[in-house]
Parts: structure tokens; sequence; C-alpha cells
């Protein structure tokens, strides 16, 4: 038998989730019910998030900007606000699987699914997000760049809820860009993907976050490609230098979607196309 | 050699472009597939498989799987009241393995339990007492001296030869000589609906068989020999099938013998409806080859000489793979004179699950060869890529590699010049920064039917009966399966009977409304139902005419039966009678409206120590024009435009035929860049689609398809069959079009990013 339990606010959902053995939290299904096909009975208790609304919503506060976990991907791809403060989110919400999957799937759960190649992760860590981390008795926030242990794995414990994103406000002259690598042009898992975020001033970098993801294994930051670049005036020669050290800093597998080789040539490629990208900006 | 079956000056549904007849309810989802039935007391079935590529079969905890809840009754080899086997071309495959499991995923038990968990609960806790044996999962050793023998002496299930002229003079004196050593991978059907069959006993001794196929008749058959029953015990109705390429052609028996089994041992109805990950591991595949090809041509570019030895990985079982390996030597050549061949083709057995059917049936192995070599040829003789194979092209008079005398319906010269006219001139090579355009072609040719090697076959029944009211209804022994078959069926049908198209109406296929009409495959059902059907119309016409005759007083010669009436000819005015007046009159004089009829093909020769006749009754023929460009930087190889030119003798529905154009050449896209089955070890890797990709609409480039119509008069109105053939070529001119954008030849398929970057980085072919 399975067990649904469907709180009706955060407060419910929390209390729900403050025993040893929490059900699983259910928001899209996109992977939960995939994994749940093969081996129902590990998936014996659920909690339906639908009907907790402070979980919803992508707003505008002040100085930043806040995404409930349960924002689609549908959502963050047509969000008047992200198109225009953080593109490259929506962009790559609008990469992620087919229509039906935008239209299901949550950032919450691309978050928490924590798979090295989750398409909005490099778009977050770029844009320096935090996550909100609530439990019935405390609440924290945990940087999304230090929120992931391996494939799989993150901090989030059993009975706390992800119940936001949220990051600063982008700067007007931010420039965001995301881009993926996939079997294919579209329901594809990346091969690889990158996304960088930086503040350009007359064509020199006065600050830039690197992220990428499917080579290594959770979505990292390229810190000392960007630590090089800052300062620097962008050139193509530039521009060449920084794709040799992005691949020196990643440490891709060959696995059954691509190969080591494959990985690390692309990673730097697609790193040299989002800077040539703020060159034209 | 063929009668001229029907060809009317004007016909007005044939040529059209009629909506599917079955469009409707698929896309409104009311269309009933398998998984739609349900029955009271209706069992469902899970299969224990074994999880080694080899392996003796020593026991399995059956007792404790059947004090399990839920569960109703198991089955394994022993208690099969037939003969455990699932005939397909031979009777080498057992219905449930006993002794030694052949490959990773075979059937060993049966599950019969009161609901789809408890089945599947119960496929948890199997157990098989299993002794892992080495085993041969490498095709291209299954010939050594010290490989296992999965089958007979030299693990070679048959060898099939041409020998025609004297190749080593023809290579002696040849001006340019092109050799190259082709690998083509798996390829996975990837139709939507997966495998699912539902078993009902019948209250008198009988058996009904519903569920997803092509060939009723062969399920039929295999039904029967694993419950000991005669083939008049065992009925079977096709479902709604969605898709099969293939696919479903020989292993939906082997699924229909798993529920027959469990029903027919508690009595009651058992529905088995497998999951994509049990279908992808266990169902069968295009025959991954590797191809060892050499091509003579003289100084003015003719073909010389072909020689060819080449292997298919037949898997663990014959199955398919005689029949298989016979259309592709009668393809090995192409669509070209060659006067000298010599083509040794062996289908070898493996520890890998059995390959069977899959559009174009062995021969996109070959043509990938065929083709690649031909422009290579081209390249070192100094020609254009479409100069030589103008100059080589099969025309009506010309001798194939088999021999063949081609008298009619040769389109192959047309559909080339249609095709370039289209296609206009190359995109330049430069495609924008770190961008190479490439352009590529192929032409081929698909026998049509089953031919020679199927010719015990080669025969169809249909039935065709006109109500009262003046509609019609009409059975054949051939399946829809998504192809448009039954759309196709009705125009003929509507057409020869002067019926509306939305008033005549296919019954589902089954074995009891129509004489074993052989199989739906080799792109047969519009010619061979359809000449079945002309036959079965022919009588109901005459009826027809013949009464309306004694209403207008006039001679039934002098009339034409159209759309809703007859009419007579040579009168001023014409004088008229409405078809549901003659049809009323027909009532009232108690005339049979229900008719027969039967077709079989003749003429199809085959000597097997020479590999040369007449293959089969025609040919289809196209050309394949692709521009690609390729990423140089990421090593990705974007389609920008097909254009295919297909000579189909005659569309029956335009749209159709066009529906099978653009379908073919994105599966064939597929199998040239993206498709590949990971078998690690005998292991299949990734059994589901998140990790098989095949491309998506977004994929698809712009398609311009051309209809090449050269009639044959032996296929209704003129139509010839050819669903198979728009996937046939599209790998080869893919590859020819990616090496005319950076000038490297890739002989293996699938040409992923990772294979191309690999070579751009390493300048050499891989």
């Amino acid at each position: 038998m399975t067990q649904i339990l469907v709180p009706k606010d955060l407060q419910e959902a929390l209390e729900l989730l403050a025993i040893d053995h929490p059900p699983r939290l259910l928001a899209g299904g996109t992977d939960l019910l995939v994994l749940r096909k093969d081996n129902p009975e590990k998936f014996a208790s659920f909690l339906v998030l639908e009907n907790v609304r402070e979980l919803c919503g992508i707003h505008k506060e002040n100085n930043r900007i806040r995404i409930g976990s349960r924002a689609t991907h549908s959502e963050i791809e047509h969000s008047s606000i992200l198109m225009k403060y953080a593109p490259v989110l929506a962009h790559a919400a609008a990469e992620i699987g087919s229509v039906q999957i935008r239209n299901r799937g949550t950032i919450g759960g691309n978050i928490v699914n924590a798979s090295p190649a989750g398409d909005l992760i490099p778009a977050l860590i770029a844009l320096d997000a935090v996550a909100e981390l609530h439990s019935l008795y405390r609440k924290r926030e945990i940087p999304l760049r230090e929120f992931f242990l391996g494939p799989g794995r993150t901090v989030c414990r059993l009975n706390e809820l992800l119940v936001a994103i949220h990051f600063e406000l982008p700067d007007a002259r931010e420039h965001g860009v995301f881009l993926k690598i996939g079997p294919r042009k579209a329901v594809a898992c990346s091969k690889v993907n990158v996304a960088v975020q930086a503040l350009m001033h007359h064509r020199t970098v006065e600050w830039i976050r690197i992220a990428l993801g499917a080579v290594a294994p959770t979505v990292i930051r390229a810190p000392r490609t960007e630590a090089w670049l800052q300062g620097k005036r962008l050139s193509p020669e530039l521009i060449a230098e920084a794709r040799a050290m992005v691949r020196e800093e990643i440490s891709p597998i060959t696995d059954i979607r691509s190969t080591v080789e494959y990985r690390r040539h692309v990673a730097g490629v697609l790193i040299e196309r989002a800077l040539e990208s703020s060159l034209s900006k | 050699m063929f009668k001229v079956m029907k060809t009317q000056s004007n016909p007005s549904l044939i040529g059209s472009r009629v909506p599917r007849s079955d469009a409707r309810a698929k896309v409104c989802g009311t269309e009933k597939f398998i998984a739609d039935y349900s029955l009271p007391g209706m069992l469902h079935v899970a299969v224990i498989r074994s999880p080694v590529p080899c392996g003796e079969l020593r026991g399995s905890n059956r007792q404790y799987l059947e004090t399990l809840p839920g569960v109703v009754a198991t089955v394994f080899a022993e208690d099969i009241p037939g003969e455990n086997c699932v005939p397909i071309v031979w009777r080498d495959m057992p219905a449930l393995a006993t002794g030694k499991a052949k490959y990773a995923g075979e059937p060993v038990g049966l599950i019969g339990a009161e609901t789809a968990e408890a089945a599947r609960r119960a496929l948890a806790m199997a157990k098989l007492d299993i002794h892992p044996l080495q085993a041969v999962t490498d095709p291209e050793k299954a010939r050594d001296n010290d490989a296992l023998k999965v089958y007979g002496e030299d693990n070679v299930f048959s060898h099939l030869v041409i020998r025609r002229g004297n190749i080593e003079k023809a290579f002696a004196e040849a001006a340019a000589v092109v050799e190259g050593t082709y690998r083509t991978p798996y390829q996975e059907h990837a139709y939507l609906e997966p495998q699912g069959m539902l078993a009902i006993p019948e209250g008198d001794g009988s058996i009904t068989v519903m569920g997803s196929m092509q060939c009723p008749f062969y399920v039929q058959s295999a039904v029967a020999t694993v419950l000991g029953l005669p083939l008049a015990k065992v009925r079977v109705i096709q479902a709604a099938t969605g898709g099969a390429f293939g696919g479903k052609e020989d292993v939906p028996s082997l699924v229909a013998t798993q529920a027959a089994l469990i029903a027919w041992k508690t009595g009651r109805p058992a529905r088995l409806i497998y999951s994509r990950e049990e279908d992808i591991i266990s169902m069968s595949k295009r025959h991954p080859a590797v191809i060892h090809y050499r091509s003579a041509a003289d100084s003015a570019g003719r073909l010389l000489a072909v020689e060819a030895d080449y292997i298919l990985d037949g898997g663990a079982y014959a199955t398919l793979s005689p029949v298989v390996l016979w259309r592709s030597i009668v393809h090995s050549v192409g669509p070209y004179r060659c006067p000298n061949v010599k083509v040794d083709a062996r289908a070898v057995a493996t520890n890998r699950v059995p390959c069977g059917a899959f559009r174009g049936f062995g021969s996109p192995q070959i043509l990938f060869a065929v083709e690649c070599q031909m422009d290579q040829l081209a390249a070192k003789l100094g020609v254009e890529p479409a100069e030589i194979r103008r100059r080589n092209l099969l025309a009506v008079g010309d001798a194939t590699a088999t021999g063949q005398i081609l008298k009619n319906s040769v389109g192959s010269l047309e559909t080339l010049e249609k095709a370039l006219a289209a296609a206009g001139v190359a995109p330049s090579k430069e495609a924008g920064e770190g961008r190479r355009a490439g352009r590529g072609m192929s032409t081929i040719f698909y026998g049509m039917g089953l031919g020679a090697g199927g010719v015990h076959l080669a025969r169809t029944g249909a039935t065709v009966q006109i109500l009262q009211d003046g509609s019609a209804i009409f059975s054949v022994g051939t399946t829809e399966m998504g192809q448009g078959m039954r759309t196709v069926l009705g125009q003929i049908v509507a057409e020869e009977l002067g019926i509306a198209f939305n008033c005549v109406h296919m019954t589902p296929t089954d074995t009891s409304r129509v004489p074993d009409s052989g199989p739906t495959v080799a792109s047969r059902s519009t010619t061979m139902s359809g000449n079945a059907l002309l036959r079965a119309c022919a009588p109901l016409r005459e009826t027809l005419l013949h009464v309306a005759a004694g209403i207008l007083e006039a001679e039934s010669a002098n009339l034409v039966l159209t759309q809703g009436k007859v009419e007579t000819r040579g009168t001023n005015p014409p004088r008229a009678v409405e078809l549901q007046k003659v049809i009323d009159e027909c009532f009232r004089r108690r005339e049979c409206l229900a008719s027969e009829g039967w077709y079989r093909t003749e003429g199809t020769t085959f000597d097997r120590a020479t590999g040369q006749g007449d293959a089969y009754v025609a040919y289809a023929w196209a050309t394949n024009i692709v521009d690609i460009e390729v990423d140089t930087e990421t090593g990705v190889v974007e389609v920008m435009r097909i254009v295919a030119a297909h000579d189909v003798g005659r569309a029956v529905n335009l749209s159709g035929v066009e529906g099978q154009i653009e379908g073919g050449t994105v599966q064939g896209m597929g199998y040239a860049l993206l498709e590949e089955i990971l078998c690690q070890d005998g292991i299949i890797q990734n059994s589901e689609f998140g990790l098989y990709h095949i491309p998506t609409a977004e994929d698809a480039p712009k398609i311009e398809p051309i209809v090449v119509e050269k009639p044959f008069d032996g296929g209704p109105f003129g139509a010839k069959g050819f669903g198979e053939q728009p996937l046939m070529g599209i790998a080869p001119a893919i590859a020819n079009a990616v090496a005319d954008a950076i000038g490297i030849r890739f002989s293996e398929l699938p040409i992923t990013p990772e294979r191309v970057l690999a070579a751009l980085n390493s300048k050499t072919a891989i």
C-alpha cells in the first residue's frame, strides 16, 4: 500500500516530516515516479506538496529574487521577472526535457535530485543562489555551491524541506549565458552544461562566475579560471586561455552518456562560446 | 508474367489524400490497445528471465513463488503441454529455456498472478539456480575455431553466396579499386506501444489470443505448437497495434506463448504487457553487421566487380536471420549493373538477444557499405557522386546482381534526376565559424514483397461484403500497425465498388476471417491485400453491373460504376441509376453481395549455389540527397535538409506515401547519428529511452518528399510496396555528406559527436 499525505500548508508539511522515517517529498514527480516504477516498495509513503502554497511563486523582493521550490520549469522559462533579471535561469529551464516535463517538474525537485547534469543547477550557482531549508524546529540557508555532496546527495536532511531559492537581484549590466550539449536537440540529459554570469565593463571582466555540470560528481564552479579572468580585458586570445584553463579545472568521467575526452573538450568549447557571447554584448 | 489487375483511367480515390481512417481514434485516445482490454478473472503474467548471457539451468524457487500472495501458477519448460518451440523460420527457439539459457533476458519461467502488482512482487522474489558459462558475446569472434558453440559446428546459422562472372579478372583489369570495412550497430524499433498479449481459454477447448502484432498467423502457429492444439482451435485477433517496424513480426509469437501457457494452465484469461526495459533487453533488434567490401570500376566509371564478405549477428537463435540474410545479399550490390560479383554472407550465432526484422530487413547494413563505396569510387575516378550513379544505375533490360532481367517499373534514374533538380546547388562548405557544410547522396532499391526467399508465404486472402444500406465491410489477413494499410485498402474497396470511403470499414484482422495470408512484412500489404481485395470485389462489381443493366435496360459491358452511381457509357445523354437503388434491387433478388479473393505471386526463383535468380517480382527505387552541417568544435552533425525521391509505382494515398518518407527518413537519421544499443559482455546497458535516444521532432530536418510513379503491372493500380525504403539509404547519404564536409570518412555507425571529434582531432577515419 502506498501512503499519500497531502498537507494543507507548510506548517503541517514540516510536522509530517518530523518523524524518524519521514515520507518522500513529491512535487512534480518527474524523477521520483520514474524511480518508483521499478521499486515501489522503497517508495511506500509520499508527502504531496500540491497544496503547500508557501512553496509557490517567483517574486522580486527589494534587492533579491526569491523562487518558491514548487515553481515549475515552465513558470521559470516564461517568468517576466527572470527573463528581465536572470535570463540565464530562464534559458536553462527552457532546455529541460519536453513541454510535459517542464509543466510538471519543479526547481526544488531539480535541486534536491542532485544530478550532476541537472540543467537549472549551473544557472543557479552562477547566480550565487541560496537554498532555504526549513524543518519543524529550525530554518537554515545554504549557498547552493555548498549544497551538493555527490550524485544524488545533498546537505538537505530527510526532515527538511527546500522551501525556496533566492539570489541577489542581478545588476542590469550583468550578463548571463546558459549552454548545453545533449545527445539530441530536445528531451535529453546534458553531456555537458555550463552557465556563466558576469559583469563586464568596456569588455573588461569586473567579476565572473562560471558553473559547469556533468563534468564532476556535482555541479562545480571554476574558481581558478574566474579569478584569472577578473579584471582582464576579453580578447580571443584570453578566451582561448580560459578555455584551456577550464578544461584543467574539471574532472569528467566516461559513462554511458559520453566520454571523458569529449566532456573535457566540449566544456572548454561551451565556456569559449559563453565568453564570446559576453564579448558581443 | 503478371496480369494487369486493375487500372482505371481516372480513378477518383486512388492517388488522393484521403485522411487516415484510424487517425481520429488514435489522436482522441479512443482506440483500444491490448493494455486497454481487461476481463473478469484475468491473471497478470510476469516473465522470469536469465540474468546471464549463457548459463546452465539447474532449478528455481518455483514452489516458494507459488506460495506468495496472489500467485496462482508458475510455468516452466517441463510444464509445456505441446512442443517447447516457437517456430519462426526454423524450429530452434524454445518458448522457455531448458537446460541452458543462451542470452541475457531469455525467458525461463512464467508467473501468473491475480494482479499486476502481485506478479511483479513475485518476480522480484524469483530465483534461478543458474550456473554461468562462458559466452560468445563478440560476433566478430563467433567463427573463431576456439569459440564456444552457440549453434552447430561453426556458429553459422546460414551462409549465402552470390557467384557471378569472374571477379579476379575484373579486379586485375580495373582502373579503380576501393576497399573498406563497415560496421553497423543494433537498432531498437522503439515502437510507441510495448509488446502485449491477452490469452483467453474458451469453454469449448479452444483459445483466443489478442494482442499487438504484425503477423497473426505466426502467432497462431506458435500458440498451437506450445499448447499442442490443432491450428483450428487457436484464434488470433490483432488488437490496435502501436507501431512495429518489424519488431512485431516474429517476437509476438514468443510473447503470445507466455500469455497462453499461463491461461492454459489456469483456465483463466491471462494478460502480459511488457515494460519498456523488458522489451528492449529481450525483443528483436536490427542485426549488427561487419562488412568487408571491395569494389572495382573501369576508367569510364562503370562498376566492374564487387566482392563482399560479411556477417550479421543473429543472436542466440536463428529466428528470422536466414531470411534477413537473404534479403541483404539480393541488395548487396545496390541498384547497379555489375557483371562480376562474389558475395559471402553469414548470419552468426552469439549469446546475445536474437535479432530479427527491422524496416529494410538486412538491406540498410549492406546498402551503407555499397553507397559509401560508390562515393569513394567516384572520388578516385574524379567524377561526381551523381555521375557515377547515373552511369551504373539499373534500367529496363539490365540484369541485377542476382541475374534478374528487369522488365518494367524501373524508376531509378528518374528518382536521381528529380532529386538532383529539387536539391539544386549545394550550399557553400563554409557554414560560419566552426561549421562545415556538406552534401551526400545515396541511390538505392528495394525488392518488394517476400520474393523467392519467402515464396511459400507469398499469398493473401480477403473478403468483401456489401451491406443493405450501401456500406461495405472487408477483411484481410495483413495488419494495420500504423503504416496506413487500413486507409489504402479502404480506398481500393471504395474505388472498386463505387462506395463512399467513409462507408467502408475494415474488420480487425482475425485468423478466423480469412485464410493464412502470410505475414505483414516486406512492404507487402498494399500490393498483396490490395490485389486480393480487387479479386474479391470483381464478382461484386459484376453483380452490381448486371443488376444495374436490368434497371437501365442497357448492356452491362456499357456501364461504369463510379462513386455512388452506375452510368451508361456511350449514350447521349448518359443514363444513370443510384448505386443504392442497385443494391436495394440486389437484396430484393437475394443476390450474394459477399465475396472472397485470393492472390499469390508467381515467377520468383533463386539458386542457392550461385545466388542467381528472379529474386523479387518488382523493385522500388529511391535517391536521397542530404545536406548537413558539422560543428567542428563539438562534433555535432546537424542534418539540415533531405530530398528523398521514391519510385512507388503508384501512390494510392499521397499523404500516406509522404508520411512514410518523412518517418523512415528520420528513423534512418537516428540509425546514422544517434542510436546505439550498448551491450557489455552480452548484457544491454541502455534499456530505457533516457539512454537510448531516437530523434525528436525538433531534430527532424526539412524533408522534401518526391513521388515518382513508374507503374508496376502486378500491383493494384500500379502500386509497389515501398514502406521500408525511406529508412534504407539515409545512413550512407549522411556518411557521404560528412565526408564531403570535413574530409573524413566514417565507416562505422552511429556517427556520434564523440567519434567525429576524436576523428577531427586525429584527422583520421574511424
